[in-house]
């Protein structure tokens, strides 16, 4: 059943942050003994962008923020909640959510708290904090993505190496909004949960496993939004796929009965940044007349959708 | 199901997710006679199978199954244990 199309809240406008320094794959993979069209046609992935080795999670997000004050005015002390999704705070105690809160002055009446979650945690995070703001009548709320998993990859693990970049972002949530979010849909398959898993302060992928379960899971679950909204593939502009790999992204598509072209791969140029990924594709659409899934899938295994549509009044 | 009926529905498989014609493949078909198949692919592959024999290949065999020949000795094997 559709949701109430008068949404109180809202994605108001989204920033990014990509750190300038990469690091080239092609290199790289010939270390690996990878040919350089497997890079480009199956990882899709061709630099991967890299935070300075002095930067933590919460810098990134302060740069986020910077960059989302250059589109919009935005007061930070009339923030009310400030949520970071990552995995990779700059301490494991206290919350990065707290560091970021001191390092932008916000107000002591701001709460802030983190979303420990991957690649789905943005659409977690949407669903979060669009929740907690109508339940306590806030009306400006900022939720961050930053994960750095440059810090936990192992340079010689050509399972990991080619495809992860550093990146962050900010979405300012308030009544103002441009784009309303409905719909949603979760999953957790924890029986799984060793397919993606730090060890030893390093990153270990079962590829296959992965793979199977987004190929498997994804275009299912994006189907029940389509349910929920009552809607049809056909009436989705864009369907916003997590950026896992470029094969793994075509993959859903063709599972899901889409061409590409509705199913965008734009990672080329700075890698799969987790739970940056769908914010990243999703900035440039903020303000326009545009009906959209997003969807993101990866360790829990998690995943979740949800659909994202402009301003109706 | 027969040798020769898993053969061709293998065939089949491999042919789409290669996005080849069926006629180019054969019994001596492998990951080193098709230029697309390669181990994103054979991913891609394995999944297939798996849903259209509804079996399971386990985690460590899955990678190793590329050729034609070593999938239908597989898939004979997975589904004689049914």
């Amino acid at each position: 059943m559709s949701v109430d199309k008068a949404a109180r809240l809202g994605i108001t406008e989204i920033a990014s942050y990509i750190p300038d320094r990469r690091i080239d794959n092609a290199d790289k993979a010939k270390n690996f003994e990878m040919d350089l069209k497997f890079l480009s046609d199956r990882i899709g992935v061709l630099r991967t962008a890299r935070m300075e080795d002095s930067e933590s999670c919460s810098d990134l997000c302060v740069k986020a923020f910077k960059a989302l004050k250059t589109k919009i005015d935005i007061d930070i002390k009339a923030v009310e909640v400030i949520i970071v999704v990552t995995q990779n705070p700059d301490h494991p105690i206290p919350h990065a959510s707290a560091i970021v809160h001191g390092k932008l002055g916000a107000s002591e009446e701001c709460a802030s708290f983190d979303i420990s979650l991957g690649c789905s945690g943005y659409i977690y995070g949407l669903s979060t904090i669009i929740a907690f703001m109508e339940a306590n009548g806030f009306k400006s709320g900022l939720l961050f993505t930053a994960d750095s998993y440059s810090k936990i990859i192992d340079p010689d693990d050509r399972n990991t190496a080619l495809i992860f970049g550093d990146a962050a972002s900010v979405t300012l949530i308030s009544p103002a909004y441009k784009l309303r979010c409905s719909n949603f849909s979760f999953g957790t398959n924890g029986a799984e949960y060793d397919k993606l898993i730090v060890r030893d302060n390093r990153l270990h992928m079962d590829g296959p496993a992965v793979f199977n379960f987004a190929a498997q899971s994804v275009p299912k679950d994006i189907q029940r939004v389509l349910e929920k909204a009552e809607l049809n593939k056909d009436e989705i502009d864009f369907f916003l796929i997590h950026q896992g790999s470029k094969f793994i992204v075509e993959t859903i598509a063709k599972r899901l009965g889409v061409p590409n072209a509705k199913v965008p791969f734009e990672i080329a140029d700075y890698g799969n940044t987790v739970s940056s990924s769908v914010p990243l594709l999703l900035e440039k659409f903020c303000g326009q007349r545009i009906k959209l899934i997003a969807s993101g899938y990866g360790l829990g295994l998690s995943w979740a959708s949800c659909l994202i549509e402009s301003r109706v009044d | 199901m027969t040798h020769s009926e898993i053969q061709k529905k293998v065939f089949t498989i491999v042919a789409e997710i290669m996005e080849t014609s069926v006629d180019e493949i054969n019994e001596s078909s492998s990951s080193d006679t098709v230029e697309t198949w390669d181990s994103m692919t054979q991913m891609s592959l394995t999944l297939a199978l798996q849903e259209e024999f509804k079996v399971r290949f386990v985690s460590t065999q899955a990678t190793k199954l590329a050729s034609v020949k070593l999938i239908v000795a597989a898939l004979e094997d997975l589904l004689k244990a049914k």
